[in-house]
């Protein structure tokens, strides 16, 4: 009896060091564990805040959040990342920044961007709940390596169309570079936050009495609240969505290629 | 000023030194309520008591201790008979009770927060992870010893008279361990805990008559769905009605127990006979030191299997899945471990019958399982129907549990579900755990980047991964033929492209092709998003 009561305390103050031993490894391990873990849901924020980009961002600020002229500002410009506080006189951080503009919007467009950006935040009635707000700051902050210099910036391509080519061609280059598709979506398929195009020389003719097909594509693009079509992908279109400015920053050449391109969508 | 002159005669007589001694030993004898040092030692090393035993008084004078019998019959201490599952299911809830406040501190039941307070718990609180692991693997831990504890009154006949009512407040008990545990579950608002819950509620909402159902759900949830409402009602539930519920019946249960003794090994008694309680003085075993000590040694070793499963990495960790999100359903649905049973039920019929009505009956015929049986014996020989019975229902339950994994009848499109096994939503998957940096930027195809092919300008791990991938392709297309889909792979193949999206994080979009008979090719893509310091793989 006494023998077996002494092995059993002898277990059991070794199991009560073991207790000790493995807290005190975790102890050990705890301050580099933390921000191990702290990086790991830094890193998973960045990719729910890319893949909620890809969904609802894409439209306007463009694939790569290099922005489309006249649409919607580039968010990974060096430009964003150093300047834009001091331009907009915000005086709190980025971060901050960028969550209350998802989450509130801008009511409307400023001088440079035609595009109302919606209120994502479901406080003010959008789609997008606090915590995703956040991811999406996350993604958009880890464009900073890339856009303040020292990375490689992201590749956009510098565009030159050349005046002689087909005119056909001439519009197709137009409508990929001032990010047409942006808002119209790839002809044929499904138009974004502006109606789809596909088919627009059809029904280009007779939208408005006393147009032609021709005339109404250009009175669309030079001046585009003139005639508003009553239906766009996210509900009745709205006035001032599309930039206004296209009479003036497109050349003759191709402001007629783009119409001449925009007249082959049957 | 007596008491002082006295103190000072007192000292000058004895001496300092053993006049502080002896102060002490009365101090100690206070603390013990009856044991002093030569005692306490006595006890480490197993002496008999002095005369009249002190270790008696001590189950008269202590709280603690007047819980516990002073002596057992020696047949039922011995670890084989019991195992002590009552102590440890008891030890388990209290780690549970303690691990769980320290939890509290740092979370507030709100949607808005509750994920939130998780990520800090995990990445800011020192010793949060481990507090966390600890909790969860012990609730789970609770589980199997309650379930085991049953299982083993069961076997030794323990819940025949006149043990019924132990037995039934025990079934209580279990109810209470399962839902605390699936209520735990609800409460770090991941993916994980809002579709298990999802579906545990709506379970209820298919209690009969629709009316009852109904409201039950209305009076959980606080709103036909899961949200704010049902959470801090979860919350409530978890750390404050179902523990206090657990504590009243705990204490009756225990009372039983003690008050009726632990039955003995049905040989050492005649049919019918129950002599617990009549313990001949030469079969008595003491509770101090030789039960104690037992008892102490053996939650100290547990303790210390808990926390070395969690440091040795053999417990994976209690899991987090992304924040709950109620438009985005999970590929496959699981329930607790525990609930798998009910989720193999339910894929065989009526939610109503399969969902409700038979664990109702389950639970309802564990309840008076004790008062219908009529078979006075414990013996297992005259036991023949009862433990047959109980070998089926454990065959059955094991099944069950089997076809409630998504391994049985779960019909999804094996195009998703190949994705799913290379690159899961939620768990690592053979892609994340791929080093970030081998992940070799490219179009990759399952056709070519195999071991061997001359066209392919992968790597080993590139083509490693694209092997998988061609081996789940076709392994889904013979389960969707199994399992009796419409269709399958056929011509299947893969192919995965990589590409550089912003600082340290790469876009993988996953894309399967595959063409039935006569039909154009068929795609499916998924894209992901990997981080480099996500650290899945890890």
């Amino acid at each position: 009896m006494r023998n077996n009561t002494l092995l059993k305390i002898t277990i059991g103050i070794l199991a009560v060091l073991g207790i000790a031993l493995a807290t005190s490894i975790v102890g050990f391990r705890e301050l580099n564990r933390l921000s191990e873990r702290e990086a790991n849901f830094a890193g998973r924020s960045i990719e729910n805040g890319a893949k909620l980009f890809e969904t609802n961002c894409i439209g306007c600020h463009g694939v790569q959040g290099q922005g489309i002229p006249g649409v919607a500002p580039a968010l990974n410009s060096a430009n964003f990342f150093d300047g834009r506080l001091q331009e907009v006189g915000y005086a709190g951080t980025l971060q901050s920044y960028i969550e209350l503009t998802i989450a509130s919007g801008r009511p409307v467009g400023s001088g440079n961007y035609s595009a109302v950006m919606p209120t994502w935040g479901e406080e003010y009635g959008g789609p997008l709940r606090p915590d995703q707000v956040r991811d999406l700051a996350d993604f958009i902050l880890n464009w900073e390596a890339t856009a303040v210099g020292g990375g490689e910036a992201t590749p956009t391509e510098e565009v030159v169309i050349d005046p002689n080519a087909d005119p056909v061609e001439i519009g197709m280059a137009v409508y990929a570079a001032n990010g047409c598709a942006g808002c119209h979506g790839e002809p044929g398929g499904a138009g974004i936050i502006g109606p789809n195009l596909g088919g627009i020389a059809t029904r280009a003719g007779t939208e408005v009495a006393g147009l032609s097909a021709e005339e109404y594509i250009h009175q669309s693009i030079v001046d585009p609240n003139a005639f508003i079509v009553p239906e766009c992908p996210t509900g009745p279109c709205s006035p001032n969505l599309m930039p206004q400015t296209f009479g003036s920053t497109l050349s003759e050449a191709e402001l007629n290629g783009l119409i001449q391109y925009l007249l082959t969508l049957q | 000023m007596g008491v002082i002159n006295n103190v000072a005669r007192e000292i000058r007589t004895e001496g300092v030194i053993s006049w502080l001694l002896r102060q002490l030993d009365v101090l100690i004898t206070k603390l013990t309520t009856g044991l002093n040092w030569n005692d306490l030692r006595g006890l480490a090393r197993g002496d008999d008591p002095r005369r009249p035993n002190p270790r008696l008084t001590v189950h008269s004078e202590s709280f603690w201790f007047h819980i516990k019998p002073s002596y057992y019959h020696q047949s039922v201490t011995k670890l084989t008979h019991t195992f002590r599952l009552g102590l440890l299911s008891t030890y388990f809830f209290f780690i549970e009770l303690v691990t769980g406040i320290f939890l509290m501190i740092y979370y507030a039941p709100t949607p808005q927060r509750a994920y939130g307070d998780m990520l800090n718990i995990l990445t800011n609180v020192p010793f949060g992870e481990l507090i966390r692991d600890v909790h969860r693997l012990t609730a789970e831990g609770m589980v199997i010893v309650v379930f085991l504890h049953m299982v083993r009154t069961f076997l030794t006949g323990s819940y025949k008279k006149p043990r019924q009512f132990t037995w039934l407040t025990g079934v209580v008990l279990l109810l209470a361990t399962l839902f605390l545990s699936f209520s735990g579950y609800l409460l770090p608002w991941d993916q994980l805990a809002y579709w298990a819950v999802t579906i545990g509620g709506s379970m209820i909402d298919k209690a009969p008559p629709p009316v009852l159902g109904k409201t039950t759900q209305l009076i959980l949830l606080g709103a036909p769905a899961i949200g704010p409402a049902g959470l801090l009602r979860f919350y409530l539930l978890h750390v404050l009605f179902v523990p206090l519920l657990v504590i009243f019946v705990f204490f009756i249960h225990y009372y039983k127990v003690v008050r009726v003794g632990i039955s003995l090994p049905s040989s050492e008694e005649e049919i019918g006979q129950d002599t617990a309680k009549r313990v001949p003085a030469d079969r008595r075993r003491y509770y101090l030191p030789d039960v104690f000590t037992d008892e102490m040694l053996l939650l100290a070793l547990i303790t210390f299997i808990l926390l070395a499963l969690i440091v040795l990495n053999v417990y994976p960790g209690a899991p987090l899945e992304h924040h709950a999100n109620p438009n985005k359903t999970p590929l496959h649905t699981k329930a607790p471990w525990y609930f798998l049973w009910i989720q193999g039920l339910l894929k065989l019929g009526d939610p109503t019958i399969m969902g409700v009505v038979v664990p109702t009956i389950v639970f309802g015929f564990l309840f008076i399982m004790p008062y219908i049986d009529f078979n006075p014996s414990r013996r297992a020989k005259d036991r023949r129907f009862a433990l047959s019975a109980w070998m089926l229902a454990l065959a059955v339950f094991v099944i069950l549990t089997w076809m409630g994994t998504p391994f049985f009848k779960v019909a999804s499109p094996p195009a998703e579900e190949v994705v799913q096994l290379m690159l899961p939503e939620e768990e690592a998957g053979p892609v994340r755990e791929t080093p970030w940096a081998e992940l070799q930027l490219g179009e990759w195809d399952t056709r070519v980047d195999v071991p061997g092919d001359p066209d392919s300008v992968a790597n080993p791990v590139m083509q490693g991964l694209m092997e998988e991938m061609a081996q789940h392709i076709v392994q889904e297309d013979v389960k969707a033929y199994e399992k009796g889909l419409d269709e399958g792979l056929p011509n299947g193949y893969g192919k995965m492209i990589i590409e550089e999206w912003q600082d340290g994080l790469k876009k993988i979009t996953m894309r399967i092709f595959w063409q039935p008979e006569g039909v154009d090719e068929q795609t499916f893509e998924k894209t992901f998003f990997i981080h480099e310091e996500a650290g899945y793989g890890e």
